[in-house]
């Protein structure tokens, strides 16, 4: 079995399909992390996290109906399953201890 | 609105994508593509889609991972690797490698453009095959005495008249060194031709301005090529505007009718100007056009398709009887022939030739030797390929237990192949790039890289041939080592047990030994094609033309009762400059192919009326400036002179013409009378034998009469190396007694050396490919001691630990390669022996291949051929033998 770490890119495409929720598909992916996180991402890089993300278990995926727009084709949607779930909030505890730990006098600002 | 994406890059994506995940890869790109369409337009969103699809291709897990095409392509990747890893650490063997394959590529590249050039001429004539030069041999008494391109104006027009066969035919004469004056400039023009009006349409020189049908049609008309125009243009002046423009040449106005564009370089008919033919016809009150005697001119016709040029050339047998009458109407009997226009260059021995010629033979030769080299090369790549297949042999194996069929050791054996091979190539395109204008000046022709893609082989563009040849070859070349690595039993290699069998060996020897034979005959042609061309070079002509310095005549000006002693003041206030020795004039010079008198004989004999000799005018000064010596009788003084030239009646002739005109001997010739021109001209004395032309040819009757002329050449003989001062008073003497002319000059050495220009190329390529084959016959040697000494490792070991001597090894494993070298010499030297006394027959005067050329050449090879013995044993006898034991 894969190891669960969860990369950056991974957390990011992970907590967006979360928030897609119903809708969450290549295209749909693509845009959301372009306008969220401000950067450009090909098309076939997000399938290949998405392939990733699956294979370690932390997402699942149906196909759609077919759909006129996509000259016919099936949307492939993603969903986040339990452990999907499970690994972004152990990331975000592990992050929120980490920024906890930070003594007040850390930061010059 | 219908969106299609690119249909191509889709299926190919969708061949090597994985299944599962395909419909929502097609349906996303569909969607961006769509998008795309609409926000930057389709050329754009086409460009990204490509990019985008492609990327696709950059992630395993989003590829077919169960498609042949994806484990072939996994494994061409390990080939790469694998191939460029083992080139990384056998970094003394792949340069190796390498200078063979680059060695042999850039010189048969090389080669291959000379080729090309020599081979393209007059290609870019529609209807070459259909167009013929007529070819005029001339007889009398039974004995050819004019082999040539030259022949009488009628012969075009009544061909086409008699013959349905011909469909058109065009005529035209060459022209010597003119001036054209505009306006108040003079401009001097080297070439043209006076060619009548078919000849535009005739052959393809694309018009730039002007109809090509009428340019030449009326007398007094004149077609530039733009280059020469160029010189004309006065600013804000257009080509264009030069058309309908009046010159002035040899005192006679022209138009000028239109502009042509350039001739090509490989174009046997060569000229900047072209005269109207009817201008000629004009002033030589229609002989030009009507004459059945005077023979200055070039007749090509153009043959309906599918004429068979052999029916016409047996019409001609009549033709020549019908119009000639066995000689009654030109002095000798006529033969006419036709010759195809792309043999013009390369294959023509005439006399009289209009353009350069090369020789055809070595062309091909040439050819010949670019595949041998690059065969040679290859074979040399095999060579050290296989012999370092034991190396290899633990890894094809390993390979082959895990499964690997031979099919795919084969390609993997390619691969490598393939790889090595494209290294060499680009390296030695690089190279001839880098050559390029070594090359050109080596051999003083035009070559362009470019030939590589305009030359078409077989109708198809060059590249594609020469990709499909080289793929060809390396299929070929990648096959043997691949049956050797292929063949390797398991068992054995891993044991550790692995050798190349004897019949292996055997093979490599006879490669070897052939090659060394093309290097003996190469080292001996490349010496003796050396010794040609100095001896040509240095001979005793008979004559002197040592710093001899010659002024183009005062053709400007007109020929009148003051010339002959204007010529003579010339003379002696020229003389008057320090440095210079004498002054002569001459209607020829040296190299120059003199004009011949066809019906000339001796009062002895009167009944053989028709004799053929050629002829030179010279002045009084002329046979003791050039050292040639009398053998009889007395040399021109300046009684033989006169204004009127029908009152000349005085010759001399060289003592090849003896025996023609029945003369026994020099003195018996003195005070002989000859008849022509239909005078009796007294012979007054007789000259040595000297080589008016080069060595290539014998010597020939010459006849001298004492004219002057406003054409003719004006030598200068100096004292010592010409230095710009006296040129300088030498011209300003000029330009005071001839006023208005073009002061040109040259050295009659250098006219005179321009003769043995394709000798002297045929000797620099020589060298070249000499050094070339030296460099991959030793490469090659090496190779079989590299295998040799591969089989022979554990062998050494064991003679040094029973306590064998370096030197004893050394002797014995040398004399094994030896042995090859001399049976090489043994054979190659005979066969060079053969092949260079046959060519050297074709110089009238040459030297011979001397035994001392075969014995330098048979050391020479010996000695280096030593030192990669010595220096490739040395090595592997000087290894510690428990190295080579240890596996044991």
């Amino acid at each position: 079995m894969k190891g669960t770490h969860l990369g950056e890119l991974e957390e990011i495409a992970l907590l967006i399909v979360a928030s897609l929720f119903d809708n969450a598909y290549g295209v749909a992916i693509k845009a959301e992390i372009e306008q969220q996180a401000n950067r450009k991402i090909t098309i076939s890089s997000v399938h290949n996290v998405l392939q990733r993300l699956q294979e370690k278990g932390f997402l699942e995926s149906r196909f759609s109906e077919p759909t006129k727009e996509r000259g016919g084709k099936r949307k492939l949607l993603f969903r986040v399953t339990t452990e999907g779930q499970n690994a972004l909030e152990n990331s975000k505890s592990l992050r929120q201890k980490l920024w906890d730990n930070i003594p007040n006098v850390a930061f010059n600002r | 609105m219908e969106v299609k994406p690119p249909y191509l890059i889709r299926n190919i994506l969708k061949k090597l994508s994985n299944k599962d995940l395909w419909e929502s890869i097609e349906g996303d790109l569909y969607e961006l593509y769509c998008m795309d369409v609409e926000s930057l337009g389709k050329k754009k969103a086409r460009k990204n889609y490509i990019i985008n699809a492609l990327a696709f291709l950059r992630f395993r897990r989003l590829r077919n991972q169960n498609s042949k095409t994806q484990i072939t392509m996994d494994l061409f990747i390990n080939y790469f690797k694998v191939s460029w890893r083992d080139l990384k650490r056998h970094k003394l063997f792949g340069a190796i490698n390498l200078i063979g394959l680059v060695a042999g590529f850039t010189s048969s590249l090389l080669l291959l453009q000379y080729v090309f050039f020599e081979t393209s001429f007059d290609d870019f004539h529609e209807n070459k095959e259909n167009i013929y030069r007529v070819i005029n041999d001339r007889y009398q008494n039974g004995n050819l005495v004019q082999h040539g391109t030259i022949t009488y104006p009628t012969i075009g027009p009544t061909m086409t008249k008699d013959f349905p066969e011909v469909e058109s035919y065009t005529r035209m004469t060459v022209g010597g060194r003119r001036y054209i004056k505009r306006d108040q400039n003079i401009y001097m023009l080297e070439n043209f031709l006076t060619a009548d009006e078919h000849f535009l349409t005739f052959f393809n020189f694309p018009t730039a301005h002007g109809e090509a049908e009428t340019m030449l049609d009326e007398p007094g008309e004149m077609v530039f090529t733009k280059s020469y125009a160029k010189r004309f243009l006065k600013t804000d002046e257009t080509y264009a505007d030069l058309v309908g423009q009046t010159v002035t040449m040899s005192r006679t106005s022209f138009i000028i009718s239109g502009i042509i564009e350039d001739v090509p370089d490989n174009s046997h008919l060569q000229f900047d100007v072209l005269v109207s033919y009817e201008t000629m016809v004009q002033n030589s009150n229609g002989h030009a056009s009507t004459s059945w005697e005077w023979s200055d001119f070039y007749h090509y016709i153009k043959v309906k398709d599918g004429t068979d040029p052999a029916l016409i050339d047996e019409k001609l047998v009549a033709f020549g009887k019908k119009y000639f009458k066995e000689g009654e109407v030109s002095g000798g009997e006529e033969k006419f022939y036709l010759q195809p226009l792309q043999d013009a260059h390369l294959y023509s021995d005439y006399e009289y030739e209009i353009g350069e010629t090369a020789n055809g033979e070595i062309v091909w030769l040439m050819f010949g030797i670019s595949l041998f080299i690059l065969l040679i090369a290859w074979i040399n790549f095999i060579n050290l390929s296989t012999s370092r297949a034991s190396e290899r042999a633990k890894e094809i194996s390993l390979r082959k237990t895990l499964g690997a069929v031979r099919q795919q050791i084969l390609i993997q054996s390619f691969t490598e192949c393939f790889l090595i091979n494209i290294i060499a190539l680009i390296i030695s395109f690089g190279l001839v790039w880098m050559l390029q204008d070594l090359f050109r000046n080596l051999t003083s022709l035009p070559l362009k890289m470019s030939f590589f893609w305009t030359t078409e082989i077989w109708n198809l563009p060059f590249p594609i041939v020469f990709i499909g040849g080289f793929l060809l070859c390396l299929v070929l070349i990648s096959f043997y080592p691949s049956i050797v690595l292929g063949r390797f039993k398991i068992q054995e290699v891993i044991k550790g047990r692995f050798g190349v069998g004897s019949d292996a060996i055997l093979l490599r020897k006879g490669l070897v030994i052939f090659q060394f034979v093309a290097t003996v005959l190469l080292v001996v042609g490349s010496i003796t094609v050396y010794q040609q061309v100095s001896y040509m070079q240095n001979k005793d002509l008979g004559m002197n033309m040592e710093n001899t310095l010659v002024l183009y005549g005062p053709s400007l000006t007109r020929w009148d009762s003051t010339y002959i002693d204007n010529f003579e003041e010339f003379k002696q206030d020229a003389l008057r400059i320090s440095g210079v020795q004498s002054v002569s004039s001459s209607s020829r010079l040296f190299s120059q192919q003199l004009g011949r008198i066809f019906q000339i004989h001796s009062a002895r004999n009167p009944e053989v009326k028709n004799l053929t000799t050629n002829h030179m005018q010279v002045d009084h000064s002329f046979i003791e400036q050039f050292d040639i010596e009398m053998v009889a009788g007395r040399s021109f003084e300046e009684r033989d002179h006169g204004l009127d030239p029908n009152l000349i009646n005085t010759c001399l002739i060289n003592e090849a013409s003896l025996k023609m005109y029945g003369f026994e001997n020099a003195l018996d010739a003195v005070g002989e009378k000859l008849i022509y021109w239909g005078r009796t001209w007294e012979v007054v004395g007789v000259v040595k034998n000297f080589h008016q032309r080069s060595l290539h040819s014998g010597i020939e009757p010459i006849l001298f009469m004492p004219y002057y002329g406003t054409d003719h050449y004006y030598s200068i003989k100096l004292s010592e190396k010409p230095n710009p001062n006296t040129i300088l008073a030498i011209q300003e003497s000029f330009g005071k007694f001839y006023p208005g002319n073009y002061i040109d000059y040259f050295y009659m050495d250098d006219l005179y050396q321009n003769q043995y220009q394709e000798d002297r190329r045929v000797q620099s390529i020589a060298q070249l490919f000499t050094f070339m084959a030296i460099i991959i016959a030793l490469l090659g040697l090496y190779g079989l001691i590299l295998i040799t000494m591969n089989r022979k490792t554990k062998e050494i070991a064991v003679r040094k630990v029973l306590g064998a001597r370096l030197v004893d090894l050394l002797s014995s494993l040398g004399k094994e390669f030896l042995i090859i070298i001399a049976i090489a010499i043994v054979i190659g030297l005979p066969i060079s022996y053969l092949l260079l006394s046959n060519w050297l027959d074709n110089y009238a005067y040459h030297v011979s291949v001397e035994w001392t050329t075969l014995l330098v050449a048979a050391i020479g090879l010996i000695v280096i051929s030593s030192l990669t013995i010595i220096f490739q044993t040395g090595k592997v006898t000087s290894n510690n033998p428990a190295e080579s034991l240890k596996y044991e």
